[in-house]
């Protein structure tokens, strides 16, 4: 026998890795069991569910308007999506209109919010990948977002600013020189970020070709927003199925061809410069009227159903909603974009090391309250 | 862009066989709905046939009217740009629906949380588990008989019973001063 043959019929020990729930790098309480052969993952068991309040049982048991704060607590990095999106469910199927300003507003708001969850990626991703720098700079441009939507709604994280028929409060007049400030000078932030993260050879070197995730693959397992467009699927819900007069904007949906964790970052680099370009237009064009349709703080919703979905910062935000006649809902289903972007990472951390499938989670960006609700 | 009526006439002329009752509109999408034994074949003309093609599932959940379940499938197709919901009702005595995650692995993680909410389990599921709740909670929080405060394991504990129970221990102890 020759010693070649001997090593060959050695096998080495596989292990199993917990990873989490309390891991930095799993951006909440997500735990992994990770089967590691050396130090290459062969198997990945995804545990989630530590932070499920029950969101649509008690949903089941409240008012229409009770609502809405719950949703802030979903995606709560992108809590005015979640706001939007049950506002247009319910009034879709209560035959409410919004009046256009109205709507600016609410696509000002979602868009600012888009932009400031996308930062706060960003940075994090970076500390994942042991780049500390772009998280300062990120959070001191969110900062400024933040400070906006204070303006807008009184709230920096849980807004309940959007609510039934328009939103809650007209814009101040110190918002609209604040806003076209920045505006104006975060594209050439967004252009720093590039110089710094994604210009950098190690950061493309842990970036470039790990995690692919083919079309086909992509589509089937429901993956949605920025991973999906990622994977050269040009499917965006605001061309798509435009809401709120998103078919008033002029805007790209950026997509990318390869399918690896640098595609997913360039998408939603280009989204925040098109999120900028979408507020402007959106200042410029901001139409003089009522911000909010008369709706009362109770009403009742006719019997019937509707799934209506929006694109949130991390994809597909949809309400499946039953009603029953009543003022409170029958049933009220969250498709959380989160949930479904994370049903991925088994087949994607299959045959990588444990530092790519850092980068790959993060890359995915999940949001544990959207995940859990 | 309005396609409906073609998807309307496309299924009419697959699965018409299958179909309960007709096929109708509900805000721009397609609703149609076929009984649960048919439910694996639909899904697979659905999703294979080349011009319906329904390679992506948005949504996948259930509701309960408490006589009965019913299974909501919401369907898109890349290539046709076709809208469809998918319904089928299950007996409250024998919540079982066969699994489409065969067919569309976002079904996968979604089958298990409906299997953790509603009770509901799907035949040939690869690791039908609970997904939200920890495994071994009792009852299906959705189901619309489940109690809204949890469940009850032993009456609350108020301060008067447990002051008079350590009364009676330290009587039965003799150890009570007069």
């Amino acid at each position: 026998m020759s010693p070649l043959e001997i090593v060959r019929e050695e096998e080495t020990d596989q292990v199993w890795l917990n990873m989490g729930p309390q891991h930095p790098s799993t951006h909440g309480v997500f735990r992994m069991l990770l089967k590691l052969d050396g130090e290459v993952i062969t198997e990945c068991k995804p545990v989630i569910g530590y932070l499920h309040r029950g969101t649509e049982k008690i949903a089941e048991n409240r008012m229409y308007f009770q609502i809405v704060p719950y949703t802030d607590r979903t995606d709560y990095l992108a809590a005015m999506g979640g706001n939007l999106g049950v506002c247009l469910a319910v009034e879709k199927l209560a035959g409410i209109e919004v009046p256009k300003r109205g709507q600016y507003l609410r696509v000002i708001a979602v868009e600012l919010n888009r932009i400031a969850s996308h930062l706060v990626w960003l940075g994090t991703w970076g500390l994942d990948l042991g780049v500390m720098t772009p998280f300062l700079y990120c959070f001191r441009e969110r900062e400024e977002i933040l400070k906006l939507l204070e303006m807008m709604s009184g709230a920096r994280l849980t807004y309940n600013y959007i609510q039934f028929g328009g939103v809650r409060d007209d814009l101040l007049p110190e918002f609209y020189p604040r806003c076209r400030e920045f505006l104006q000078t975060f594209p050439s932030k967004l252009d720093e970020y590039q110089n710094l993260l994604g210009n950098n050879d190690i950061f493309q070197m842990r970036t470039r070709r790990i995690g692919i995730l083919t079309r086909e693959k992509a589509i089937s397992y429901g993956t949605c927003g920025p991973v999906l467009r990622a994977s050269g699927v040009n499917y965006d819900l605001r061309k798509n199925q435009p809401y709120s007069s998103y078919s008033d904007f002029d805007f790209e949906v950026a997509v990318a061809t390869e399918g690896d964790c640098y595609a997913r970052y360039r998408v939603r680099m280009k989204e925040m410069h098109e999120s900028v370009k979408i507020v402007q237009q959106a200042l410029d064009g901001l139409p003089e009227g009522p911000t909010n349709a008369k709706v009362p703080w109770f009403f009742k919703v006719p019997k019937g159903e509707v799934y209506s979905a929006i694109e949130n910062a991390r994809g597909e935000y949809g309400i499946y909603l039953v009603s029953d006649g009543t003022s409170k809902p029958y049933r009220l289903k969250i498709r959380a974009a989160s949930f479904c972007n994370l049903c991925v990472v088994p087949e994607l951390v299959k045959g990588m090391k444990i530092a790519d499938c850092v980068a790959i989670l993060g890359s995915l960006d999940p949001v544990f309250g959207d995940v859990d609700r | 862009m309005d396609n409906s009526s073609t998807l309307i006439d496309l299924l009419r002329a697959k699965i018409g066989s299958y179909l309960e009752g007709e096929p109708s509109l509900n805000f721009g999408d397609v609703v149609i709905s076929v009984s649960r034994s048919t439910l694996p074949e639909v899904a697979k003309i659905l999703s294979t046939d080349p011009e319906l093609t329904f390679d992506y599932l948005r949504n996948l959940t259930a509701v309960d009217y408490i006589t009965f379940f019913e299974m909501v499938y919401v369907l898109y197709s890349f290539s046709h740009d076709f809208r469809l919901v998918l319904k089928t009702k299950v007996s409250r005595e024998y919540p079982v629906v066969t699994t489409v995650s065969n067919l569309w692995n976002s079904a996968n993680w979604l089958e298990r949380e409906v299997y953790d909410l509603f009770g509901i389990e799907f035949i040939g599921h690869p690791n039908l588990t609970r997904i939200l709740l920890p495994d071994d909670w009792e009852g299906h929080p959705l189901r619309k008989d489940y109690p809204i405060q949890g469940p009850l394991k032993e009456t609350p504990l108020r301060w008067d019973d447990l002051a008079e129970k350590y009364k009676k221990l330290a009587k039965e102890a003799g150890g009570e001063k007069k």
